[in-house]
């Protein structure tokens, strides 16, 4: 068990400069002007171009498991709370604490360390820009391995019509009525509603090269060297290459991703919860504020897969006499109907006719 | 609402991608490579933002410790007052139209730095193709090279660096002739060995000179610039930094760089950049070949293939870590020789060439080698480098 308290992160992104925030929203195939166009000029009330919600895990992806240098972390989660948008120009650092960590027992992975991180990302006067509560699961190489867990596993060939029809459904986004220019007022939201669906796929290793350079590239061979001899992060020799390897690299390649008990190359799962970001930032509308995410990863995704993103209202608050908040709910479901990430989001939407609502 | 973008992918690409896959080279095919010589080529241009964040990340990628390059108020106590950027940061976007299917092969490049610049310079970089001509090699029986220039300016319109790009077109492995023909290897070492080589990697970060003062008064041509180290080449090392480099730093500023729509997008703009993954039926890009086994095997190379900048890079990083902290470097060129692949080695080294001295300054030029771990010279180079002259004020120097 591992003392909670305080942890030190090396960070990446420490300014949100307009390359910055710009390429990491494309990586994650954004096209909401409010985060990949620099020169986008809401209209009123709308809030200018700033950086994804998401951007921040180019900051720290959260993805670590503190007091176990031989294991492996895994993302299962995150909750994000958003106190506000961040600016081109601000800079950006972090505080993490481990909140808590529990044991749990896996049938294939044995007694695994689950912690609970949070990390704060704070503007340079100290303020809390956000707030992130992940969920990271310490996977062990030489237990997982030869677990079975994805025994059946297949990569699965894409017919000539499922593809038109992620084409059809990636064409439509932002295009949808301009949900991306009109002001989606909180008078015009009805429990029940469905939110129109967004799809990031077929997930391809183009992709997750993209993600991961604008989000958390690899160190040099040097500090993994360093690192490596000082036991400070897991290694494996790839079986093919012969050499020392890094277990991010089961990110792009299927034998390394074998190494860690995985079928294959997988999705780092802070790019599925972006997307997530990404269905209510859409759909919101650019006076529209995410300010709760809370997602919970079921499966991984592998190379090859397909993120259709879904959201329905579940509850309206008017919270003030400007603002009302609103309730949905998320789920990415595969190319195979799988569930693979269910979460819950909470957006503030302006009121039409200011005090109407209350 | 805005008309949706026509479909490509998933419809009729197989027949197409396949043949992509096969485009050869002929005689029709020097003509379409000069056919855009002169234009402005769009996807040269880019406006790159010089931060500290993707100047640790460039560091970074080429194995530098620089603290010129990594440590802010320590750059700013230099001699330069200010923190820099490794100079080969910029200027090597490839310039390569044309000749669609014909794989794009990165041949080397060859900088002229004018200007200091760092975190906080924002350049706007602009390219285009002045030549293309027929050749012919070990590797492959037929191949053009293209030849492009890239310039880029800061915000006072001075110009920061120039770069002459090379890129080979080579026909795929599949094309009916003159594909790539390098014989299939892998690498192996002994624990033995890979400790050898931590060893080594975790002793040569003491290599930089940093603030002594390297006189030019000191160098002797045949003096031999440190050996570095550079590898074993891992999946990482291409892979989960080619995202930062290719396309967050150089490319930074395009539009088209982003995952999946844009992908889609781009393949629609240029069918001949795609191929159908024969696991999946998806469309992919042909440049997978730098981290997947299938695509590297098409292309016909040894093995899984570095990204050239990288290679280039190394010869920065040996250069500017011989030289300290008060020299400059003033021109860098790189060819690439051999393919390096996953698992290689490759020690870098140097040599003094030339030495003169004009108006106080000293410029030395060396000439740069990396060779693989079978002996064999996989990149080339030369670096014409500033040093101070023992004596100089350096207050009366430009």
């Amino acid at each position: 068990m591992t003392g909670v308290g305080f942890i030190q992160l090396t960070v990446h992104n420490t300014r949100a400069d307009l390359a910055s925030i710009r390429f990491w929203a494309r990586t994650i195939g954004e096209r909401n002007p409010r985060y990949v166009d620099a020169s986008y000029a809401p209209g009123p009330g709308g809030r200018p171009f700033e950086a994804h919600p998401c951007w921040l895990y180019s900051v720290h992806d959260t993805c670590v498991i503190h007091g176990h240098p031989g294991l492996v972390p895994v993302l299962a989660g995150t909750s994000w709370s958003f106190q506000r948008a961040l600016a081109p120009g601000e800079t950006v650092t972090v505080a993490a604490r481990l909140l808590d960590e529990r044991i749990v027992n896996g049938r294939f992975g044995g007694e695994t360390p689950v912690q609970s991180i949070e990390v704060a990302y704070l503007d340079e006067s100290g303020g809390t820009v956000a707030i992130a509560m992940s969920t990271v699961f310490g996977i062990d190489p030489s237990r997982s391995r030869t677990g079975e867990k994805f025994a059946g596993w297949k990569r699965r060939r894409y017919t000539p019509e499922e593809l038109r029809e992620i084409e059809r459904v990636s064409d439509l986004e932002g295009t949808d009525d301009g949900v991306t220019s009109a002001v989606r007022y909180l008078e015009d939201v009805q429990p029940g509603e469905t939110v129109a669906p967004i799809v990031r796929g077929p997930l391809t290793s183009e992709e997750i090269t993209l993600y991961l350079g604008a989000t958390r590239p690899e160190r040099s061979v040097e500090e993994f060297t360093a690192d490596r001899l000082a036991g400070r992060v897991p290694a494996f020799i790839h079986p093919r290459t012969g050499v020392y390897e890094t277990y991010g690299a089961g990110l792009i390649d299927d034998d390394s991703a074998q190494q860690l008990g995985f079928p294959a190359a997988h999705d780092p799962g802070t790019d599925r919860i972006s997307y997530l970001a990404s269905l209510v930032t859409t759909w919101m509308g650019p006076a529209g504020e995410l300010r709760e995410l809370d997602v919970r990863l079921t499966e991984p995704h592998m190379l090859g897969d397909t993120s259709w993103c879904r959201a329905v209202v579940t509850s309206i608050d008017p919270a003030s006499d400007r603002i009302g908040r609103v309730t949905l709910t998320l789920e990415v479901r595969n190319q195979r109907d799988q569930v693979t990430a269910v979460g819950e989001a909470e957006v503030d939407l302006p009121l039409r006719v200011l005090g109407r609502a209350r | 609402m805005t008309e949706a973008r026509a479909s490509s992918r998933g419809a009729d690409s197989s027949g197409r991608q396949e043949t992509t896959l096969r485009s050869t080279i002929d005689t029709e095919s020097l003509a379409e490579a000069r056919r855009l010589i002169g234009y402005d080529y769009r996807a040269a241009r880019s406006t790159i933002e010089v931060s500290a964040d993707n100047t640790r990340d460039y560091a970074n990628y080429i194995g530098s410790n620089n603290r010129m390059y990594l440590d802010p108020a320590y750059a700013r106590s230099s001699r330069w007052g200010r923190p820099l950027a490794p100079p080969t940061i910029v200027g090597t976007s490839i310039i390569a139209p044309g000749l669609r299917g014909v794989q794009w092969i990165y041949g080397g490049a060859r900088w002229r730095f004018h200007r200091l610049f760092g975190p906080g310079d924002v350049l706007a970089q602009t390219g285009r193709l002045v030549d293309a001509e027929a050749k012919s090699g070990r590797a492959a029986s037929s191949m053009i090279m293209q030849k492009g220039v890239t310039s880029c300016v800061n915000a006072d319109g001075e110009t920061v660096v120039e770069t002459e790009v090379y890129t080979m077109r080579i026909p795929r492995k599949r094309a009916s002739s003159g594909g790539l023909n390098y014989a299939k290897r892998e690498t192996t070492w002994t624990v033995g060995e890979l400790d050898g080589f931590a060893e080594r990697l975790l002793a040569q970060r003491r290599l930089g000179r940093g603030p002594e003062i390297r006189y030019w008064d000191d160098v002797d041509v045949g003096e031999s610039v440190d050996e570095v180290l550079c590898g074993p080449l891992r999946l990482s090392d291409i892979a989960l930094t080619r995202g930062t480099v290719v396309y967050g730093i150089i490319g930074g500023g395009r539009d088209e760089n982003g995952g999946y729509s844009y992908m889609l997008d781009h393949y629609r703009r240029h069918p001949a950049h795609s191929y159908e993954n024969p696991e999946t039926g998806v469309t992919e890009h042909p440049h997978r070949g730098h981290w997947e086994q299938y695509m590297a095997d098409e292309v016909g190379m040894p093995g899984i293939y570095d990204i050239g900048y990288q290679r280039l890079g190394w010869l920065c990083r040996v250069i500017t870590d011989w030289m300290g902290d008060d020299g400059r470097l003033r021109a860098l060129e790189g060819w690439l020789r051999r393919p390096n692949v996953v698992g290689d080695v490759t020690y870098v080294s140097g040599v003094v060439t030339e030495k003169r001295l004009a108006d106080g300054v000293g410029t030395v030029v060396c000439a740069l080698s990396g060779k693989n771990q079978h002996g064999e010279e996989t990149v080339r180079g030369s670096a014409e480098v500033e040093l101070l002259a023992r004596g100089t004020d350096t207050e009366q120097l430009p």
